[in-house]
């Protein structure tokens, strides 16, 4: 094994010293978590301030309603001529929802057959949040009302709210499990497994085909095998070193302390070693299957370019289950048996159940085994195809 | 020594099927001598080469290099040569001396062997002004000096050259003509391949000329021209290979 420690010591030395490699499979990674962190940082600060609400109010400004809206200080209230020029100032985003009172709607109010109509747009989120806040007023007075419908006729006002509903949040995650974004964490992690070696990997083989060094390389006194171990080794390092890179950015963000950050990881930062030990062992069997399945591709490859066409490709077929596993939590289906047996959407699923400490050994096993087995025999495919000198050899 | 018995590879190919590229090839190099191999582009040079060097196996015939078999021994056929092509094939992100460290270390030298031989190779082929250089900041002359030290690095008996002037200026060509003929003068079987006729007549103490594949010419360089009737190399190997000049009015 020698020799195919002399080749990954040989191609670890040339990626470090290959920017490209460096800067896809390390500064990229630490990069996209910190922008994600401020992305997410300032959207929840945003959502956590109450927002400034804008309504459009239809002529009529002198209603029970229109006076409980002006109480609610973090409404704006414009009043329109007509709801054409409400729906105006809507779809310039000057106000969220248009608010229409039925006609005679004091008389009516007091008759008990009042409508007011909420114009508002559901793809729009700051407009379906006017449309609510209305709706909760008008909920508000229409309770209110029937309180004291209640109260005239000496009846109990409980009876007009007979439940009380009390929620309680039992989530135990600490640390990285608690933040906002430990949803997004295990996708990145998986994400860059692949991306990290994806950058070097059209140079490793293809490339060397490309250039001739293959040919010298096959030229000295060692075995394919050992060529085929020694690159696999160097390219599963890249995948893994790239990946747990996206948990350090995650540590320098913070180390910073800054506001903006600090919402979004409530329980703190750290990690449990379990945690960390889960972590690779469910990392390192997926690192062996990407290394492995992106050498043979490149080893497949005529040259650099065709390479490439190959590895995009494959990416999407990476891509597709790490990005379902993204919206897996609102299936209901990421503990079921199915999800356990997919490639890299296991992965991904455990490796959020490792940060949120509620990995179980059945689970884990069944995931790194779904990960090796595959990974093992894509491996012997790729030294079968270093054996191929109809392979090999083309350029 | 290097010996071929009928060897032969066929390669398929989608769009012409079949394609012998060496058939029924038989040579014999000696130690302490120059062996020419010389065709012209797709003649079949470099696969038997590629054959004798153990990068693809032959399909038909046998062939030994240094007393050992390319298909069963392949592995010490590989100790015992050392290989050169035109085309450089460095690693661009390595130094001259971290390359030749690496592939000392293939070769299965290491330690003091190791240190003793690459400061051979650097006074010998006078590398020391770049050897700490990026082989990719090296220029083509000095690539290719790193490329010869590479093929001695491991001081191998059989040493094969394939079209190694190819594309290199005048001054770098005369250098590595000037390495090869030291290389037979130490001892070393040489097998040499190349179109260029000046080469061949100044270089090889025996010629194959090989054309579609097939050995159609060997001997010595004067044996060739006695055969022909010709005078010099290149009107002998034009009759040799069946050329006949087309005359325009």
């Amino acid at each position: 094994m020698r020799p195919a420690f002399l080749i990954f010591m040989k191609e670890a030395r040339e990626m470090l010293r290959d920017k490209r490699v460096v800067n896809a499979a390390f500064v990229a990674p630490v990069f996209m978590i910190i922008m994600f962190i401020f992305l997410f940082g300032f959207i929840q600060e945003k959502v956590s301030k109450k927002p400034d609400i804008k309504l459009a109010v239809v002529k009529d400004e002198s209603n029970p309603l229109v006076k409980e809206l002006q109480k609610n200080k973090s409404l704006n209230l414009t009043f329109v001529e007509s709801v054409a020029a409400g729906r105006k100032l809507r779809d310039d985003a000057k106000v969220g929802a248009v608010v229409e009172f039925g006609p005679d709607f004091t008389d009516s109010l007091a008759r008990g057959d009042a409508t007011v109509t909420a114009y508002y747009d559901s793809t729009e989120p700051l407009s379906s949040i006017a449309m609510s806040v209305v709706r909760g007023l008008v909920a508000e007075m229409n309770k209110e009302s029937v309180k004291a419908v209640l109260a005239e006729h000496r009846i109990p006002e409980k009876l007009a709210e007979p439940i009380e509903f009390v929620q309680k949040d039992e989530q135990k995650a600490e640390g990285i499990g608690g933040s906002m974004i430990i949803g997004l964490i295990p996708y990145l992690i998986v994400l860059w497994a692949f991306y990290g070696g994806f950058s070097t990997v059209s140079d490793l083989v293809a490339g060397e085909k490309e250039r001739g060094t293959m040919e010298t390389l096959l030229i000295a006194p060692i075995k394919r095998s050992h060529v085929a171990l020694g690159k696999f080794f160097a390219l599963s390092v890249i995948c893994l070193t790239s990946s747990l890179t996206t948990l350090v950015g995650v540590m320098v963000i913070g180390l910073i302390k800054l506001d903006i950050t600090k919402a979004m990881f409530p329980t703190g930062l750290h990690v449990s070693f379990l945690s960390i030990v889960e972590l690779l062992g469910i990392l390192i069997p997926l690192v062996v299957l990407f290394a492995s399945l992106l050498l043979a591709v490149s080893a497949y490859a005529k040259n650099v370019r065709e390479a490439q066409t190959y590895l995009t490709l494959v990416s999407f077929v990476v891509l597709m289950p790490a990005i379902f596993s993204q919206f897996i939590g609102f299936t209901g289906a990421q503990k079921e048996m199915w999800v356990r047996f997919t490639p890299i959407l296991n992965s991904a699923v455990a490796i959020k159940e490792a940060l949120l400490s509620n990995l179980e050994i059945v689970p884990f096993l069944i995931t790194a085994g779904v990960s090796l087995v595959p990974g093992l025999v894509m491996l012997r495919v790729a030294v079968w195809l270093f054996s191929r000198e109809q392979i090999l050899t083309r350029v | 020594m290097v010996q071929t018995r009928e060897i032969s590879k066929t390669f398929y190919d989608q769009k012409r099927g079949e394609v012998h590229a060496v058939e029924r090839v038989s040579i014999e190099a000696r130690p302490g001598s120059i062996f020419g191999i010389l065709g012209v582009n797709g003649a079949g040079k470099t696969t038997l080469l590629r054959m004798l060097s153990t990068v693809i196996q032959p399909t038909h015939g046998s062939a030994s290099v240094n007393g050992f078999d390319v298909v069963t021994d392949s592995e010490k056929v590989r100790a015992s040569i050392g290989f050169l092509s035109n085309s450089t094939a460095l690693y661009g992100r390595l130094s001259a001396t971290e390359m030749l460290a690496y592939f000392g270390s293939l070769y299965g030298l290491s330690g003091a062997l190791l240190k003793e031989r690459l400061a051979f190779v650097t006074e010998k082929l006078q590398l020391y002004e770049f050897k700490d250089r990026l082989c990719d900041k090296l220029s083509t002359g000095q690539k290719q000096r790193v490329s010869i030290a590479r093929a001695i690095l491991h001081d191998p008996p059989v040493l094969f050259f394939d079209e190694p002037t190819a594309g290199l200026d005048v001054v770098t060509s005369q250098t590595i003509m000037e390495f090869i003929e030291e290389q037979r003068d130490h001892g070393r079987t040489v097998v040499f391949s190349t179109h260029v006729m000046s080469e061949a007549e100044r270089l090889c103490d025996e010629i194959a000329i090989i054309h579609d594949g097939s050995i159609c010419g060997h001997g010595s360089l004067q044996a060739l021209l006695d055969n022909t009737s010709e005078k010099r190399l290149e009107a002998a190997f034009l009759k040799i290979i069946g050329y006949e000049a087309k005359v325009t009015a």
